[in-house]
């Protein structure tokens, strides 16, 4: 019941200074709460891909031995012309739950009761992230899988943070963030992700000096398009 | 091994109710251009031909469902390789780990089929009835014939999914393929219009051997001199086996 990654290697293509990772080693038990650090660009994105078997790497050996959840709040599977219920049903359909109750739930979760049937792409951002994050959150999982932990509006955030809290007393939570503060919130331990491999940390003080180092040693012109994932602009990055 | 694979069944099923629903944001004008599309095709076709100077009923055929026939079976392979194509791209649905590349190509390959399958039988009963040649003959034979199609189109898509993962230029080449599948599928022709001396080359291509057999299996006035089911199965299950084949090593490959 473990996510394992051994020695896997990758880049990103069709880019003029690809990103390179290689030799990737981490192991994840279903319980553990784990953050995965990495300066903001393409590379946490790759590792991303490569841990929900979206893309296979270079090299290397990925193992899934749990139920792991999509990246939330990802939602590019979404259909912006279709409603609220109608998207919850493909996901009901997709995990096998009973689609009434599982719809009931996500939408009690995301508080869009007034606008269920209504067509997203009408919808406020903060209604869709709240949305496409209680979809996941009403499934069983044994890890939670979070790319960002700013779910909803500002003044909703701290719901949310309840309610990934109480995910993690009952499953595994791992983050993948380039935001050190997000991540010490949830987890106790890390994966610090540099281009030669994955430095692990079981105190998260650490983890963070070792992730603002490497953030200070990018050239100056990356380093200005750094944007934690805690600031506003992200938050509309995944959706539509 | 029997839970897993009623759980397989059910993900393709989402996956391809999903693809359906996704098709009506694509179609401006909801599902009526689907249904227009194919008229187009094949009033076209017909009026070409009669200004070509071609005969009213060729080969003893009535002329609307002779297009019919020739345009459906090209269209199930189509929507067959167009869907074996897709396990090239990253599909935003691989982010469920539950979700592999195969699963997304067989739930997009059952909604095209659902729709095609529709339009079938929207437009051939009441073209046929206009023509007067309803019923058919043998109807099983010319489902057997387009679902045939399909699943080749299938093997040949999943065959160029390979290539175009590692080679994405390739799709120029695609276009050409298509072109040439197009103007060999016996849409404009059967092999009754063609000197017999030149059978034993258009035999080769069991998308023509598919076209032959629903026009055969549809009307009692043509009986196709080179349309070969065994021909047609084997063609589909070496297509098949190849590309899933193809499918199954590219999964170890990165995308471009």
């Amino acid at each position: 019941m473990t996510i394992e990654l051994k020695d896997v290697s990758m880049r990103t293509r069709r880019t003029l200074t690809p990103a390179i990772l290689s030799n990737i080693s981490m192991r994840i038990e279903p319980d553990q709460h784990v953050a995965i650090l990495s300066p903001s660009g393409p590379a946490l994105g790759l590792l991303i891909d490569v841990i929900c078997g979206a893309n296979a790497p270079d090299s290397g050996l990925v193992f899934c031995r749990c139920r792991l959840s999509w990246p939330l709040p990802k939602a590019r599977f979404i259909h912006d012309h279709r409603t609220f219920v109608a998207n919850a049903r493909f996901i009901a359909r997709l995990y096998e739950m009973d689609q009434s109750s599982f719809i009931d739930r996500v939408i009690e979760m995301a508080g869009i009761g007034d606008l269920a049937m209504e067509r997203m792409s009408y919808c406020p951002k903060g209604a869709i992230s709240r949305f496409c994050f209680a979809l996941g959150a009403c499934l069983p999982f044994d890890t939670y899988f979070f790319t960002t932990t700013n779910i909803g509006e500002k003044d909703e955030r701290e719901k949310y943070a309840g309610i990934i809290a109480e995910l993690a007393k009952r499953s595994g939570i791992l983050i993948a963030t380039s935001s050190g503060k997000a991540a010490r919130a949830y987890c106790d331990r890390a994966y610090v992700v540099e281009e030669t491999g994955a430095v692990y940390y079981d105190d998260m003080d650490a983890a963070n000096e070792h992730l603002e180092r490497l953030a200070k040693k990018r050239p100056v012109e990356d380093a200005e398009e750094f944007v934690p994932d805690s600031e506003e602009g992200s938050l509309t990055d995944d959706f539509l | 091994m029997f839970k897993d694979l009623v759980r397989q069944l059910n993900i393709i099923k989402a996956l391809a109710i999903h693809d359906l629903q996704g098709q009506m944001k694509t179609y401006n004008y909801g599902f009526a251009w689907v249904l227009l599309e194919p008229l187009i095709y094949i009033v076209g076709f017909r009026m070409a031909r009669k200004l070509l100077g071609g005969t009213g009923n060729p080969a003893g055929m009535t002329p609307l469902m002779y297009f019919v026939l020739g345009v459906f079976p090209l269209y199930f392979f189509n929507a067959g390789m167009g869907s074996g194509k897709s396990v090239a791209s990253k599909s935003s649905l691989l982010y469920f780990p539950r979700v592999t590349q195969i699963d997304v190509a067989f739930g997009s390959g059952l909604s095209m089929l659902g729709v095609n399958l529709l339009l079938f039988l929207l437009l051939a009963p009441p073209v046929s009835a206009y023509e007067g040649a309803w019923p058919p003959q043998n109807l099983s034979v010319v489902i057997f014939a387009i679902l045939i199609s399909w699943l080749m189109g299938l093997g040949v898509g999943f065959t160029f999914s390979g290539a175009l993962r590692v080679f994405p230029p390739m799709k120029q080449f695609m276009s050409y393929f298509s072109f040439a599948v197009r103007m060999g599928s016996g849409m404009f022709f059967c092999a009754r219009d063609v000197p017999s001396q030149y059978w034993p080359y258009l035999s080769w291509n069991p998308l023509f051997h598919a076209t032959e057999l629903a026009r055969d299996g549809w009307f009692e006035t043509y009986s196709s001199p080179i349309a070969n089911p065994i021909y047609m199965i084997q063609c589909t299950l070496v297509l098949l086996l190849f590309g899933l084949s193809v499918e199954r090593f590219m999964r170890r490959v990165p995308y471009v």
